[in-house]
């Protein structure tokens, strides 16, 4: 089954904010395209008026004065879009959703719990437009198939053997082709569907690349077309019924706790550990709320999973809304791969090292991958470029060593600071420097070092630096540079500080 | 009938009220010492280094990275470097490329930048905590209420149970009372002469004073960091050690070098 949404940005902004539909004035949303107002979404009105996506809004606003503007947002579209099709699961569980406003419902084998195909079609063309969205809706044999009848209007259901005499009549454009490759078929006279059928597969492949004729066997079952999950199934989990519905986070906490323990013995005995868990709580009313938890490494220890879990519900506690209560809870593995047996007790060594990625697992899930990072050198010369700072959870780099003849400071700033330097030669190290509006007298310095820019960025090439090592009369050790070189790159030098000695 | 000398059952005594306090972690785990130049480190517990101003923030750095080396090649366990939340004043961040100067190896560093003064308390129990971890390295120069006796005391029994060695720096003007093992005062000292060019600031040298210590003892050295071999030792003032240093205070070390 294809459900499609033509006008699915419009709509839902029109659910939003509700004033947007009174009055029935044209609704345009519109994007920032190369510095200019590009129309981007249009509303059934806006369209009636002869508007067009990818107008300029000027040109909008001329023929339609009484037009009303917003600022698109695709990002929440295709948010708000997902959390729809999460509710297309009340049909089935193999939801797909590859771009907003399309989205694929496998109902093979479903349609019995619902009295036939058309029934679901009513049930679910009766709640969308309930809800306010304008859709088209189709079932055939295969998801090429079915979108093909959505997008051209079709509708209803198509049985499987008259897919092809159904298809042949419909304009090119239904077999998911991008809009350049079905003009030029238009152009040379191929409009309907039903023209492919019997051309040489060949010269087709030739002229148009191989996505039209896969297109067309998708839509005939010829081929087969894998569309990935919504929500993927996993492999391994645990869960739990509940006859009375529990409500509150503590006792769902309690249930992860349990279900760690259940799913961790699953993996243990399969030799598999887990690099993700999720777990899912369902609730009464058919909503339900997902929580994931990410590690570092392979897991199958119960207690690393629960703890994992604990912190985040822990967080979660205001977010989540037990509505009537949850009547199931399903922790499930993702992302599994094989794990070393006994790696917890074998040696201390490999205890340690477990020990250790549990530790960036909760320092992650709790403070964000971002906040936990690890120092990765870099093959660069240019101090800035040396290393780097790569989530602790990241997979490891290339490993590059550090040059040890090379006197760098402990401390770095990550964008060096403009400092006032006055030195007693113009290519020499300054005698004294202000900085952040302290005056700092020099007692000794050491250099130049000088590192120039690396040649292969010959484009937007940063001055050569000259790095000096310098110390005030306190004995604080700061590594400054002028920008520059003296009488050749620069006029009047500037001078920066980057960094600290112990 | 009393037979039984005093001295040994007080000793008994005391020793059962040490790990009774100690709630019973293991005896085996509770730390070695060892030494660095002068100094005597206990491993497994928390110590505290605290800088005169900002500015001498990176020679606690340069402190705590000695400690850090030092432990690492024992155990071959990752420092946790946690960064001060944002809002104080910033002298950046750790760089990969310094660290080896003092036997660190950037590939066992982890980084946390935590957001407020709760995380970062969080996170440094956590890692103090966790017996994968050889150091601990918490940044928190900005006086703070949270850090108070109780959180350290806790830094503390997670260092014991584990093993870790967390260290604190903070503020020398940041007057809380904690429980930590040692406390360290530091400040930044000209560095010593290069012997190729003496314009040139040659091998940094700190002045380093034991204010506290729970064992006993005291001391003020004005100590330097070998680049070369990659020691921590006694500076020497005009071609001459001083042994006499562990005597003076902070002030007279300043007065010398």
């Amino acid at each position: 089954m294809a459900v499609l949404f033509p006008k699915w940005p419009t709509d839902r902004l029109k659910k939003s904010q509700p004033s947007l539909d009174q009055g029935g004035a044209p609704l345009a949303l519109y994007e920032r395209a190369q510095s200019a107002l590009r129309l981007y979404a249009l509303d059934a009105a806006a369209e009636s008026l002869g508007l067009f996506p990818g107008q300029a809004l000027a040109d909008a606003r001329a023929i339609c004065p009484h037009l009303v503007a917003v600022e698109a947002r695709p990002l929440e579209d295709a948010k708000a879009f997902q959390k729809l099709c999460a509710r297309f699961m009340r049909y089935s569980p193999a939801v797909s959703v590859q771009r907003t406003g399309e989205a694929f419902v496998d109902v093979t084998g479903c349609e019995r719990l619902f009295g036939g195909e058309a029934a679901i079609l009513a049930d679910l063309a009766r709640r969308l437009e309930a809800a306010g969205f304008s859709a088209k809706i189709a079932v055939a044999g295969t998801p090429g198939a079915a979108f093909a009848f959505a997008a051209a209007g079709v509708g209803g259901v198509v049985a499987a053997p008259e897919t092809k005499a159904a298809l042949a009549p419909l304009p090119i454009d239904v077999l998911r082709i991008d809009a350049v490759a079905a003009e030029r078929l238009r152009r040379m006279g191929l409009k309907r569907v039903g023209q492919l059928y019997d051309m040489p597969r060949a010269p087709l492949t030739a002229r148009f690349g191989k996505e039209l004729l896969m297109r067309l066997d998708q839509a005939l079952a010829r081929e087969t077309e894998a569309l990935p999950l919504l929500f993927p199934a996993p492999h391994d989990y645990a869960e739990m019924r509940f006859a009375e519905p529990i409500s509150s986070i503590d006792a769902a906490m309690e249930s992860a706790r349990k279900l760690a323990g259940d799913l961790g013995e699953t993996l243990l005995k399969a030799g598999k550990g887990g690099r993700r868990f999720e777990l899912t709580l369902f609730r009464v009313d058919n909503q339900m709320a997902r929580v994931s938890v990410r590690t570092s490494a392979a897991t199958n220890s119960p207690a690393h999973i629960a703890r994992l879990f604990d912190m985040r519900l822990d967080g979660l506690r205001s977010d989540i809304d037990a509505g009537f209560g949850f009547e199931l809870v399903r922790l499930g593995a993702f992302e599994t791969e094989k794990t070393p047996a006994l790696q917890h007790e074998a040696f201390d060594r490999a205890a340690a090292d477990a020990a250790l990625s549990e530790l960036k697992d909760r320092l992650s899930n709790r403070l964000g991958a971002r906040r936990v990072c690890r120092l990765d050198l870099k093959d660069s010369h240019l101090p800035e470029h040396a290393d780097a700072l790569v989530p602790a959870t990241a997979p490891p780099a290339a490993a590059v060593d550090a040059d040890p003849g090379l006197r760098r400071p402990v401390k770095i700033l990550s964008h060096p600071e403009e400092i006032e330097a006055l030195a007693q030669i113009p290519d020499g190290p300054p005698a004294r420097f202000s900085w952040r509006r302290v005056s700092y007298r020099l007692v000794r310095a050491s250099g130049p070092e000088r590192i120039a820019d690396e040649w292969r960025r010959q484009e937007n090439a940063k001055p050569t630096r000259d790095y000096y090592r310098v110390e005030d009369e306190e004995g604080r050790r700061y590594w400054i540079y002028r920008e520059g070189l003296y009488e050749r790159e620069a006029g009047t030098p500037r001078w920066f500080l980057h960094g600290f000695f112990a | 009938m009393f037979a039984l000398p005093v001295r040994p059952k007080l000793d008994a005594l005391r020793h059962r009220i040490e790990t009774l306090e100690r709630k019973g972690a293991p005896e085996a785990r509770a730390g070695s010492a060892f030494a660095l130049g002068p100094l005597t480190i206990a491993s497994g517990a928390l110590h505290e280094i605290r800088v005169c101003g900002w500015r001498d923030a990176p020679a606690a750095s340069g402190l705590a990275l000695a400690i850090s080396g030092k432990i690492a090649a024992r155990t071959r366990k990752p420092v946790v470097f946690i960064r001060e939340p944002r809002g104080y004043i910033s002298i950046g961040r750790a760089y990969a490329c310094g660290l080896s100067s003092f036997g660190v190896d950037p590939k066992d560093v982890i980084v946390v930048s935590p957001q407020s003064a709760k995380e970062a308390l969080w996170a440094a129990e956590e890692a103090a905590g966790a017996s994968g971890v050889g150091v601990v390295i918490l940044e928190f120069l900005k006086p703070h209420g949270l850090l108070d006796l109780t959180a350290t005391r806790r830094l503390q029994l997670a260092a014991e149970a584990s093993g870790t060695t967390p260290i604190f720096l903070r503020s020398a003007g940041d007057a809380k009372p904690s429980a930590a093992r040692t406390r360290w005062r530091i400040a930044a000292a000209p560095s010593a002469p290069d012997s190729h060019d003496l314009k040139a600031s040659g091998n940094p040298r700190w002045r380093v004073e034991l204010e506290k210590c729970r064992t006993g003892g005291r001391g003020a050295w004005l100590l330097e960091w070998d680049y070369e071999t990659g020691e921590l030792r006694e500076a020497a003032v005009h071609g001459r050690a001083l042994p006499e240093m562990a005597d003076r205070s902070f002030e007279e070390i300043a007065a010398v070098a």
